[in-house]
């Protein structure tokens, strides 16, 4: 049950990750 | 750890190709910028400059967006609309939100379900919504993170063309991120509605995404 609530938030933590550090690469190359 | 695997087999296997096949898309993406790169002129990059730059960015977000858009999509469409004999969809009888008998609401809630669930008033309102609402959220996020990388790369190259660089506001309105938006979404609704209606009269034996291999064709709401 832990196990599983860890994967629940590495998957949000995967998909808001990502996109907030594509949006920090896409300012900081602006 | 064995029983973790077996019990989280769809989320571990689907993380590591996820993992795996964003890694080879940087490798492929490398190679092909670097191509494109020489063609006109400019410098090769390395892997480490590549996957920190806008391209890379951009191919990646462009298609995370319209995932996100699809599965927002038909979470929302299968509650008002069904398909007749699709193990997608549910029956024609029960269109809509339900009522609480069926979604184990107010009452007929039990000892397990979930505590917001149980609360009432706007907590379980919110509940009842979450995964459309963090679906509809992700989709905005990195279709976000999609304009700005987009934008980010767009200039680029306009740049390197001595034309003039748009503004984030231009830039969404520009025919290159409506072409990288729409390319993603055309597919995921030409998958959606084939799921749909591919099950209708297709099986797989074993897979839940489809009916039992004996059910008939008009069953609808089955899986087996």
């Amino acid at each position: 049950m832990i196990m599983r609530s860890a994967m629940f938030a590495l998957y949000l933590v995967m998909i808001v990750g990502g996109s907030l550090y594509f949006i920090a690469i896409g300012l900081l190359h602006q | 750890m064995r029983r973790f695997l077996r019990d989280n087999g769809l989320s571990v296997a689907f993380g590591l190709l996820f993992l795996l096949t964003l890694l080879g898309q940087a490798f492929a993406g490398n190679a092909d910028f670097n191509n494109r790169q020489l063609s006109n002129g400019g410098a090769p990059v390395g892997f480490a400059e590549y996957v920190t730059s806008s391209d890379y960015a951009v191919n990646v977000t462009e298609n995370w967006q319209s995932e996100y858009l699809q599965f927002f999509l038909f979470v929302m469409a299968t509650i008002w609309l069904v398909q007749r004999g699709s193990p997608e969809s549910k029956s024609v009888q029960d269109i809509g939100l339900e009522g609480d008998q069926k979604q184990k609401l107010g009452r007929y809630t039990t000892e397990k379900s979930p505590p917001w669930a149980k609360a009432g008033g706007w907590r379980t309102k919110l509940y009842s919504n979450s995964l459309g609402l963090v679906m509809a959220a992700l989709f905005l996020l990195s279709w976000l993170a999609m304009s700005i990388a987009g934008w980010s790369a767009f200039n680029a190259e306009q740049l390197a063309d001595l034309e003039d660089p748009l503004s984030w506001g231009g830039y969404v309105l520009s025919a290159d991120f409506w072409d990288r938006s729409l390319q993603n979404w055309q597919s995921e609704f030409l998958a959606i509605g084939s799921m749909a209606i591919l099950s209708v009269y297709l099986r797989q034996r074993g897979s839940p995404e489809s009916k039992p291999v004996g059910a008939p064709h008009a069953v609808t709401d089955q899986s087996g």
